[in-house]
Parts: structure tokens; sequence; C-alpha cells
């Protein structure tokens, strides 16, 4: 049988060996799995992030590393003449567009989740605008709201609306409502999808048996279905805060920061700085978000998930 | 005897069959290799012209030339600024030939151009000013010169009974009976935010001292200590609050202006002479009606016109630099300028050009040029860019900034921009 170890046959050591080793490669073998896309992840998005918080305290005009400059390129930032106007239109529009997303996708989910005949089509022409290119859909709405030529003002002239006409795109005081709007009509379909998946997996015999005992559709809606859905809601929130501050693409088309700075926010101050082979002070701007971002996922992370415990 | 004969005539015969080879290969010229050159251009450059050139291009040089085109605007510098910091350069650069632009790019990747044999057409010092840097020339001529004033449709004043206004009071009672008219004035195309820096800068040109442009690149002055800049972003405000302009100015486009100003529904245009290429495009016939004045600021027959230098094209330090270099004297060479000016309008830079395509309006602004009221216009020759001008003067249109805020908001983009340059300018520490 072979030497023994502490009384032990050879063989059981050897098993147990073996056992071990088998261990260790079930426990990496899903790691080895994940090296490459790991790697790639590390290459081309972390140590690009760790690298913006060196170049965000020198000068550097992208081609050549200039002098430190400490925290200068964050002063110069909060110094802009258009940075109240463009933390202003970050925060309106992620507000308004956050009170939209959830409140309308909440509502087609609800409707999408009947039994209504043409519930798949309606589900198609909902989701749809989210698979559109968002340049495709920021040219179409430039017309669409042109104030002369625009179908909007259009049709709200010709029933007799004229006085809801607007420049919806070139009055300062309104433009970042359009753009919100605009966002919102393009991603409320990606809300009602998550919200939908949330409403299909609520077991429907809480509602017969809320039913039997009496309750209504309101009843039954804020007892059974929003605090099962809560999950949903808090994920749908939060997607759509972190879309809202990151907000780029449907300003740039559709507005490109104008008329002037009306409808800047703090992505096209970013491109304004790098257009101007400012990286240094760009990179600030990208760090600026970034922290502010990262604050109100874990304050809003944390706030949700105790609403979430107590409820 | 018999024998030396015949072997002499059989050598003076082989020697009689080499002359015409030799000959040939003396005036044969020396094939050149077909080479493919790549270029990088703004797509607003890309016009009738460098299409007409490039017909023959290949056959003449043996070149061939692949453009990419780029969109405009601030998409422009950053594409061209990320091309250079990566590495990606094209051998041929079609760019802005103003100094803040290209500077910043590194004057160590461009070929200086001074010896070359198209400078010997070219008139350096009258260009020193606006296309060189440091005293040494790396930008060559592309796109003719253009002047900067008002144009107007001559259709629409005969009609009024209107003469070409001096005075800025003339030029208010003109717009005055025109609206009367149920015509607008002046178009702002305020939509395309660089159109509406053009009066101010029209404005601002008159009476400009270029030693203040020094003082502005050493810190010692700022743009809101030029008077007439600040003032002409201010009339052009007042002429808009007084219904002057065509309705929603801030969604009027470029485009629109053209057609505006051709068909007569709008009278005035303040715009470069640039924009005549395109209206004598679009509206052949139209564009002979269109006429030029100077921005009436200074009154009196005192206004000039604001001479723009044209954009350039610069050869790419690199492996084809020869070739490119070769591409370079080729365009700049007379023939060659006169294929392309008989296409596309514009003043030509280079000496003994004699086919140009120019219209009425560009001869008339090209007579004030000749006439010495000319000057080149304000905007040339600052050593840092000072940010979004455009926007800037559409926020004094949307009335979310005075003229003077704007002035100032420009001044802080100069000193920002002249902060972070590399390496560190000591008059901005």
């Amino acid at each position: 049988m072979g030497i023994s170890f502490h009384g032990y046959p050879h063989s059981y050591i050897k098993d147990d060996i073996m056992k071990t080793e088998n261990l260790l490669m079930r426990k990496t073998y899903s790691y080895k799995y994940l090296m490459p896309g790991l790697i790639i992840f590390v290459f081309l998005v972390i140590l690009p992030a760790v690298g913006s918080f060196y170049y965000s305290v020198f000068n550097y005009n992208g081609l050549k590393v200039g002098e430190f400059v400490g925290l200068n390129n964050f002063k110069e930032i909060f110094t802009n003449s258009n940075v109240n106007i463009c933390f202003k239109n970050t925060f309106i529009f992620s507000a308004v567009t956050l009170f939209l997303k959830v409140v309308l996708g909440l509502a087609f989910a609800l409707l999408a989740n009947t039994q209504i005949r043409t519930k798949g089509l309606f589900k198609s022409i909902l989701f749809f605008p989210v698979i559109l290119s968002s340049v495709a859909v920021g040219v179409s709405f430039t017309a669409i709201l042109h104030p002369e030529t625009g179908i909007v003002n259009i049709i709200l002239r010709t029933v007799g609306l004229g006085a809801l006409a607007h420049e919806w795109l070139t009055d300062p005081g309104i433009v970042m409502y359009s753009i919100a709007a605009v966002d919102v009509w393009k991603n409320v379909g990606f809300h009602m999808a998550l919200f939908l998946a949330g409403l299909q997996i609520i077991p429907h015999d809480l509602y017969e048996s809320a039913f039997i005992d009496g309750a209504g559709s309101v009843k039954k809606f804020i007892h059974i279905t929003v605090p099962l859905l809560l999950p949903v809601i808090n994920t749908n929130i939060l997607f759509s805060i972190i879309g809202g501050m990151k907000v780029f693409d449907s300003v740039y088309v559709l507005t490109g920061g104008g008329p002037g700075n009306a409808s800047q926010v703090i992505n096209t101050i970013v491109l304004s700085n790098f257009a101007q082979m400012r990286y240094g002070e760009a990179t600030a701007a990208n760090v600026i978000l970034f922290v502010m971002v990262m604050i109100t996922i874990l304050v809003l992370n944390k706030f949700l998930g105790m609403v979430e415990k107590e409820v | 005897m018999k024998r030396v004969v015949s072997i002499a005539l059989c050598v003076m015969l082989a020697m009689s069959m080499l002359i015409p080879v030799s000959a040939a290969t003396a005036k044969a010229p020396a094939k050149q290799k077909p080479v493919t050159l790549t270029a990088v251009m703004n797509t607003d450059y890309y016009k009738s012209g460098i299409i007409e050139v490039m017909k023959k291009l290949t056959k003449d040089t043996g070149i061939t030339l692949k453009i990419e085109k780029i969109p405009s605007g601030e998409q422009c510098n950053l594409i061209v600024a990320t091309k250079f910091a990566t590495g990606n350069v094209p051998d041929v650069l079609f760019y802005y030939s103003d100094g803040a632009q290209f500077k910043p790019l590194g004057l160590e990747n461009f070929v200086e151009q001074s010896g070359q044999p198209w400078m010997k057409n070219y008139d350096m010092n009258a260009w020193k000013a606006g296309m060189s840097l440091n005293g040494a020339f790396y930008a060559a001529p592309y796109w003719g010169q253009n002047v900067s004033g008002m144009l107007y449709n001559k259709k629409v004043f005969k009609n009024l009974g209107l003469k070409v206004p001096q005075s800025y009071t003339e030029l208010v009672a003109a717009c005055k009976k025109i609206r009367a008219a149920k015509i607008d004035p002046i178009f702002l195309s305020g939509k395309d935010g660089w159109t509406n820096m053009i009066y101010s800068w029209c404005t601002a040109t008159q009476g400009l001292d270029f030693a203040v442009v020094n003082k502005i690149n050493t810190n010692k002055s700022k743009y809101v200590d030029l008077k007439n800049l600040v003032g002409g972003l201010s009339q052009q405000l007042e002429l808009m609050k007084k219904g002057y302009c065509n309705k929603n100015v801030l969604s009027a486009t470029y485009d629109q202006a053209q057609k505006a100003l051709a068909t007569g529904t709008a009278a005035m245009y303040c715009m470069g002479t640039w924009v005549m290429t395109d209206i004598a495009t679009k509206y052949p016939k139209e564009a002979n009606d269109i006429g030029f004045f100077p921005v009436p600021y200074i009154g009196g027959g005192k206004d000039v016109v604001g001479s723009f230098t044209p954009n350039a094209i610069y050869v790419v330090r690199g492996p084809k630099q020869a070739d490119a270099q070769r591409f370079v004297n080729y365009f700049e060479s007379v023939p060659v300028q006169n294929t392309y000016f008989s296409v596309e309008g514009g003043i030509p830079t280079i000496k003994g050009v004699t086919k140009t395509k120019l219209t009425p309006a560009e001869l008339e602004a090209k007579s004030y040029v000749d006439k010495g009221r000319a000057s080149l216009v304000f905007s040339i020759g600052f050593k840092y860019g000072w940010g979004d001008y455009g926007a800037l003067c559409q926020d004094v249109l949307a009335g979310t900034k005075t003229p003077l805020q704007a002035i100032q908001a420009a001044d802080a983009e100069f000193q920002k921009n002249a902060k972070a340059a590399v390496p560190t300018d000591p008059n901005f520490k």
C-alpha cells in the first residue's frame, strides 16, 4: 500500500491532493475565461481612467505634456463663464428625463402588461426609437422642431393652437426642456422594457388574493406592484440619472450647445476644451463629472437600498 | 583600302543609329514614379477648383491625391489635432492659415516653404502678417483672398431708389425704407454661429493698428479695449432689435441667407466674398445682381474692407514630403492656378493668374482692395484662440449676454489658451 503519513495510507493522501488540485482548478477555471476580457478592460478603460487623473493636473495640449499645474485646471473649469449654465442644464436635463422616463416607462409597461390584442405592436413601436441612431434622431428632430417649417408648429398653428408654437431649439428659456423631451422619446422604450421584465415576475396569485379581498386596481398597484417592483424602479432611476449627467449626443446633434451657450452641458464643455487643445482642462472636467456621478450613485444606492429594505 | 572604307562606313552607320536614341533619351523627361499622397481637407474647401485641378494631376505629375474630407468648424480642429497627436498625419494638410490654429500642431511637423519655386510668384511682404509665423512661411495659399463687407441685392436697392449707405445713420435709414417694403433689410444667419462674427470683425478692422494685436498677444491689452469690436457687436444687436433683420434669426442658416439675398427677400447680408462661389453655383443668373460695399461704421467714405488671408496647404514632414512638396509646387504654378480660378471664385494671391471667375460683387470688393481701402481683417495675427466667438455672438443675439460680456468671455478664453500653451508663455503666468 505504500508509506503512510500520520497513519493515513499514501493512496488517501494522493486522493486528497488530487481533490485539492481539482478544487483549485475549478475555482481558477472561470477566471481563465475572464482574463482576455479583463485585460482588454484594464488597458482600454481602467488605465486610461487612471491616466486621466494624471493629465488633469498638467498643461497638456494633446501633443506634448507641459508643466505641472496642480488644481489649476479644475479652477479654470469652475471659473469658466459658462460653468453655471452647464451645471444648471445638466441638472435640469437629468431631473426632467428621470421623472418622465420612470413615470412614462412604468405607465407604458403597465399598459403593455395587460391583455390588449395589440400589445406586441405596442411594445415594438415604443422600443423602436431606442435602436435608432442618436444622430439620425437629432437631425430629424432639428427639422421637426423648426419654428417656421417644423411639423410640430405647423400642426399647432393649423389646429388653432398657434400660441403654443415656440422656437423649441432656439429659445434659451426652453431649449433644455425640448432636448429632454427628445431624449425621453428616444429612450423611454428601454425603461419600459425593464419595467415589463419586472412586472412579469410578480406572481399572479398575489393579485388574485387581493382581488378576492376586495382590493381595487389602485390598491393593488400601491400595495403589490410598487413594493415588488422597487428593485427595478431603483435600477431605472440609476440608469436615468447616470445617462442624464453624462448626456452629450442629444445636445450636440440638436443644438451643439446653442443657441450661443444656452444648452451647454458638462460634456459639451469637455468637447470645447478638447477642440481648443486644452486637453488638461478637458480631462479635469471629465474627472469632475466622474466624481459627481460616483457620489450620486453612492448616495442614491444607499437611499434606495434603505427604501427597499423598509418596504 | 576597300576594307578600310567599308569598316569606316559601318562605324558611321552604327553611330548614326545611336544618335536618335540618345537624342530621344535626352529629350524625353524621366517618367515620374506614380505615388499616392494622403490629404486631409475641411469639407467646405472641397469645391469646383480642386476637383478641376485633380482631373489632370495624375497625368501631369504621377501624383494621386487621396483626400479625406472632414467636418468643418470645431470638429475640424479636433480631428486634425487628434491626427497629429496620434501620429496619424496626412502627407498634405489643407487647413487654416491662421497661426493660432496651426502652431499648436507643432511647427516641426511642417516643411517651411521659403525658397520653393512657387514663392517666386508670391508677394511675401503683402502676406507676411497673415501667412507667416515668426517670419517663416509654412502655408502655401489655397482658395483665394476674400474680402468681408456688406453684400447687397442691387435690384432691391434700385427698385426702392436707394444708394449705397456711407454711414451707420444712412444704413439705418435704408433699413427702414426696405422694411416698409416688406423685405428683410439685413439677413442674419444666426443658427450658423460663425456667420455672426463677420459684422463685428468688419467694424473692428476699421483703423486697426496691428501694434494692438501684438499688445494683446503679450498680455498688455485685451479685446474689451477694442471699442470698434464691442461697438460692432452692439450695432448688430441694435439692428436686430429694431426689426431690421429676418424673423427667427437663431434658426436661419447660411444656406437660407444665400437664397434670401439672391432672390431679393433680403436686401443685405454681411459676409465674406467666398459666399459668392456658392451663390453663383446655385443661383447663376441672380448672382450678377449682387453688389458689395464696406460696412459703414466710421462713415465719410473712410471705411475699409476686411481682407482675409486665403486658406492654406501644408507639406507635412514624413517619408513622402518630397512628393508632397512637388504637389504644392504644381498646385501653386500659374497654369494650374489659372485652371483653379477659372472655375472657382476668389481673388488669386499668386501673381500672373489671369483666368478668374469673379462675380460682379467680387470685382467690386477687389476694387476697394485695389484703391487701398482694405486692411487685413481683425481676426488675423493673434497667437492664441479666443474660443467660440460665433457662439458668443449667438449669446448676444439670444439675449443671454450683453456685447461687453461676450467680449469679456472671449478675453477669458484667450487668457486660458495662453496659459495652457506648451511651452508656457511667460507673459501669461
